[in-house]
């Protein structure tokens, strides 16, 4: 009996052992090392906020040009409950609406709608949850990216009308979706997959598998809960990506494959310390926003989309700062509110192509815009806004929003 | 037969052992089929406010709005269309 017990001790004591040397391998799986993002410095454009001209508030009327206002077709049929993403291309507008009525809308450039994406359910040709889109201009596809059914659906840019599908792995994360000229990329959102592949970012190649990795995960930020306000920004087939906390802003070459940095915002004093965010006082929103709030400090850039010249970003807490850079004039400057005489100039930025913002007045702000002008006298408001009147004078509520494509100027 | 029983119980020890504590390494993902989420954002607050003047000169026809964002609170939400979410703590909480 004692030889028995003597013997299952030392023989548990070896399967421990085992198991112990097992999950080290297993930890391993999960490479450390960081992925090099290989850019050589010149490439790298420093953009230090505190070294821009800062105004407490701007004439929007300054910097802004209005080149084209799309006023979108609002037929019964369609109702957009909320903007989520802009997408545009030479002769259309894409609207998606995640979570409301969980569509992709399409309109042409003169405002005409051209049919929308509903295919919610869980059919093999249908999504069960709209997570992203994007859009390849030199296949002519819109490509949604379904989280929970975890795979691509291809559809006619043209028509809308379902392609295909292609399958993607079960045990991975996928928030957010980009791709360009054949390839993909994936974004995690700090959540590592089932199987130890903890990065960031996945590169795939033109036959949809899986080329490389990058950016790992810090180990406080895994399974973090706040989420990246943008990870992707477009500019035409350019496609620029951003992790949460990280002010760097990559470009992405899907041929080498490889990420560049592109910009490093520096917010200096202004941000959180690196110190904190990286650190294991860091380990949910709860504790970061508490930091953020104590201190007066920035978590991090929250949007930002990269025109051909002109450089966008915001940050900044609790009070949020608008900045433009001129890549080519290397100057720049920062304000946290504004004030503007022309309303069309109100819309929020959502989208670049080349070197004109994309901005969306939404419904909400339209009807709350016109419903302040009531009270007021009608005839000074239709004599200094008589464009803005024309458009908004028999706007019904739950109708599609104004898209205005601005240039900026920046002296 | 003896140690050949202990090999069989040790193998059939180990597994358990891996397989209980594989979703504790991703607590995301612990004890669900499919991952189930509850994510947080930050709220801003962007109301806009008109009057008859610009960078605070009144002009005498003009109209301006001025505007900013500012930080209210956060929303805990799931994303999730067709699948349980664990609502019970979602909503907005202002700072």
């Amino acid at each position: 009996m004692g030889l028995l017990l003597n013997f299952s001790t030392t023989h548990l004591m070896k399967i421990t052992l085992k198991t112990l040397i097992i999950l080290l391998a297993l930890s391993c799986n999960s490479k450390e090392n960081f992925h090099s993002h290989q850019s050589s410095k010149d490439q790298i454009q420093l953009i230090s906020v505190e070294q821009l001209n800062h105004h407490h508030t701007i004439l929007l009327d300054s910097i802004f040009e209005i080149e084209t206002i799309i006023d979108l077709e609002s037929p019964e049929s369609i109702f957009i409950g909320a903007h989520d993403k802009v997408l545009t291309t030479d002769s259309a507008i894409f609207i998606l609406d995640r979570d409301r009525t969980h569509s992709i809308f399409a309109f042409g450039k003169n405002g005409k709608f051209l049919y929308k994406i509903d295919d919610l359910g869980q059919g093999p040709d249908e999504y069960q949850e709209l997570r992203d889109f994007t859009i390849s201009t030199s296949d002519s596809l819109v490509e949604i990216l379904d989280f929970a059914g975890r795979k691509i659906l291809k559809y006619q840019m043209g028509t809308g009308y379902f392609l295909n599908s292609t399958q993607l792995d079960k045990n991975t994360y996928y928030g957010a979706l980009e791709s360009s000229q054949g390839y993909y990329t994936f974004a995690h959102n700090n959540i590592c997959g089932l199987l130890g592949d903890c990065y960031n970012l996945t590169l795939f190649n033109q036959k949809s598998t899986k080329d490389t990795s990058l950016l790992l995960i810090p180990k406080n930020l895994r399974n973090y809960d706040l989420k990246p306000s943008q990870i992707f920004s477009r500019n035409v087939d350019n496609i620029y990506f951003k992790e949460l906390f990280n002010d760097t802003i990559y470009k992405i070459n899907f041929v080498k494959p490889q990420l560049e940095a592109a910009f490093a915002i520096d917010l200096g004093d202004q941000k959180v310390s690196n110190d904190f965010l990286y650190s294991n006082k860091n380990k949910s929103s709860n504790d970061i926003i508490n930091y953020a709030i104590e201190e007066n400090k920035s978590l991090e850039i929250k949007d930002f989309y990269i025109g051909d010249s002109i450089v966008y970003f915001t940050y900044g807490f609790p009070k949020l700062r608008q900045v433009f850079f001129d890549q080519k004039k290397k100057i720049g400057l920062t304000f946290e509110r504004f004030t503007t005489n022309n309303l069309l100039l109100l819309g929020e930025i959502i989208g670049v192509s080349e070197n004109q913002f994309v901005t969306i007045l939404s419904d909400e702000k339209l009807m709350e815009l016109k419903k302040s002008f009531n009270d007021l006298d009608s005839t000074s408001y239709m004599n200094n806004f008589s464009e803005f009147y024309q458009l908004i004078k028999s706007r019904k509520s739950g109708s599609s929003p104004i898209i205005v494509l601005i240039k900026v100027n920046i002296k | 037969m003896k140690k050949q029983i202990l090999k069989f119980l040790s193998f059939k020890l180990l597994f358990f052992f891996i397989l209980t504590i594989w979703p504790v390494l991703n607590p995301s993902t612990a004890g669900t089929t499919y991952l189930k989420e509850s994510a947080t954002k930050i709220e801003y607050d962007k109301s806009f406010e008109g009057g008859f003047e610009v960078l605070g000169v009144e002009l005498p026809f003009g109209f301006s709005v001025s505007g900013g964002s500012t930080a209210i609170g956060v929303t805990t939400y799931c994303d999730w269309a067709l699948a349980t979410c664990d609502n019970s703590k979602n909503g907005f909480k202002a700072f």
